[in-house]
């Protein structure tokens, strides 16, 4: 086979019907979501055998327990946001009769889902099969879930940086034959910010003007758990306390937001992301929201980098629970049909 | 007798529009009709026939009876890259 680039490879993605049995992309129902990279591995400690025995080398080498981790990282595309947040650690919830609005807030679970969870129906988190094709080459991977996202403008354009981790590898049977969808993207005039005091249900009247860059992560801390079974294969996913904080910088136009870090005064922030300048409430389809609704400054500094520089605040924001509501709560607008 | 390129995705609404490679632009749960000279084009692109180029998935369906007179399939590499979509073909339905 002569060789490749990696703009004639895909991805596909299948929901799994049982957690962790791989599904081939020629599984009905499977999508191909035109990605930017990826870097899903077979992750292995291998064991080497140090035994004494007059030499000073390692003796042998045996298998050892694996799962797969890797990240994908995609331009945000309504069609396909909703199956990446079915995949993580969200209570999904569906509404309209299409297009349809998902929303997705935190789940308290310890784990993705494992074998004998029901992973049907449009309230229900799910796993899945994601197969990767590489110069022809496909490779499958089983149980995999979303154990950290980071959405982030970059060159205007709403990108999702997710950290995925899966239980097993396998060769797919047959690769599929993707087909496409024309993409829909959040540029530049796609995007507004909101700050307010925190609460369950902000008002966000007014949009702010200072942000110059954001990136939200929600970092569920995944780890595999590999159990001493006959599989080498990782049995679940398990999930940890979630950091979620939000980086940019802001411009420094008076003490006000200092004082409100130093003071450890709680707001909620929202990033809505709709072409044309529409917004969330009005659009019908191709829309993104995020919405944290209880936050404090972890850092603020601020200094005079160079004469030159204009005089700009890093900060960094970090979501905590809220009485009576949600941490965060994302939602798509979105022609995704998932049941 | 022509080639039916038909596309039924599951996953999305019926106003969804998708790009079968090769083939044209196609509303999910329509169709897509291929004429001799069509089959002729996908075949120079991919090397393959269109019904051989489409039996690994459940989601598109070709049906009917090839009119192109066509020799076998060159198979290429698996899953050979499917080129361009044709912009000037739209489904029928």
């Amino acid at each position: 086979m002569p060789a490749g680039i990696g703009a004639s490879g895909y991805l596909a993605l299948t929901f799994e019907t049982s957690p962790g049995t791989y599904l081939p992309p020629t599984t009905a129902g499977t999508v191909f979501i035109p990605i930017l990279s990826e870097s899903l591995v077979y992750t292995e400690d291998k064991y080497y055998s140090q035994a004494i025995r007059q030499q000073t080398i390692d003796n042998d080498a045996k298998n050892s327990y694996y799962h797969v981790e890797g990240n994908v990282t995609y331009e945000v595309d309504s069609k396909f946001e909703p199956y990446w947040l079915y995949i993580s650690r969200m209570v999904p919830a569906k509404t309209g009769a299409g297009p349809f609005t998902y929303t997705f807030t935190p789940a308290a679970t310890g784990s993705a889902p494992v074998a004998g969870d029901t992973v049907t129906g449009a309230t229900n988190r799910r796993t899945a099969s994601i197969t990767v094709i590489r110069n022809g080459v496909g490779f499958g991977y089983a149980g995999c879930t979303v154990g950290n996202h980071a959405y982030t403008i970059e060159d205007g354009v709403l990108r999702h940086s997710m950290d995925i981790m899966g239980l097993s590898e396998q060769q797919p049977g047959g690769l599929g034959t993707p087909t496409w969808q024309t993409p829909v993207l959040f540029g530049a005039d796609a995007h507004a910010v909101y700050v307010d005091t925190a609460g369950t249900s902000p008002a966000f009247a007014t949009p702010s003007l200072t942000f110059n860059g954001f990136t939200l992560n929600i970092n569920d801390n995944p780890a595999p758990q590999n159990r001493i079974t006959n599989s080498r294969a990782a049995q679940y996913i398990s999930y940890g306390f979630t950091d979620l904080t939000i980086d940019t910088e802001l411009d420094f136009l008076s003490r006000t937001e200092y004082d409100n870090f130093k003071s450890v005064v709680k707001r909620s922030i929202k990033l809505e992301s709709v072409p044309a300048q529409g917004t969330f409430a009005g659009a019908t389809v191709d829309a993104f929201q995020a919405i944290v609704y209880n936050s404090v400054y972890d850092t603020y500094t601020v200094g005079l980098g160079s004469a030159p520089d204009l005089v700009m605040a890093g900060t960094t924001m970090r979501g905590l629970a809220i009485a009576g509501g949600n941490a965060y709560q994302i939602a798509v607008k979105s022609a995704a049909t998932i049941t | 007798m022509a080639l039916k390129v038909s596309i039924k995705h599951p996953g999305f609404g019926p106003d969804s529009e998708f790009e079968v490679p090769g083939v044209g632009m196609v509303k999910n749960g329509g169709s897509i009709t291929l004429n001799e000279e069509d089959e002729g084009r996908f075949f120079s692109r991919t090397g393959m026939k269109v019904k051989d180029y489409y039996k690994d998935t459940e989601d598109v369906d070709v049906s009917g009876t090839s009119d192109a007179k066509l020799p076998a399939n060159q198979v290429p590499a698996p899953n050979a890259s499917p080129d361009a979509v044709d912009a000037d073909k739209e489904g029928d339905s």
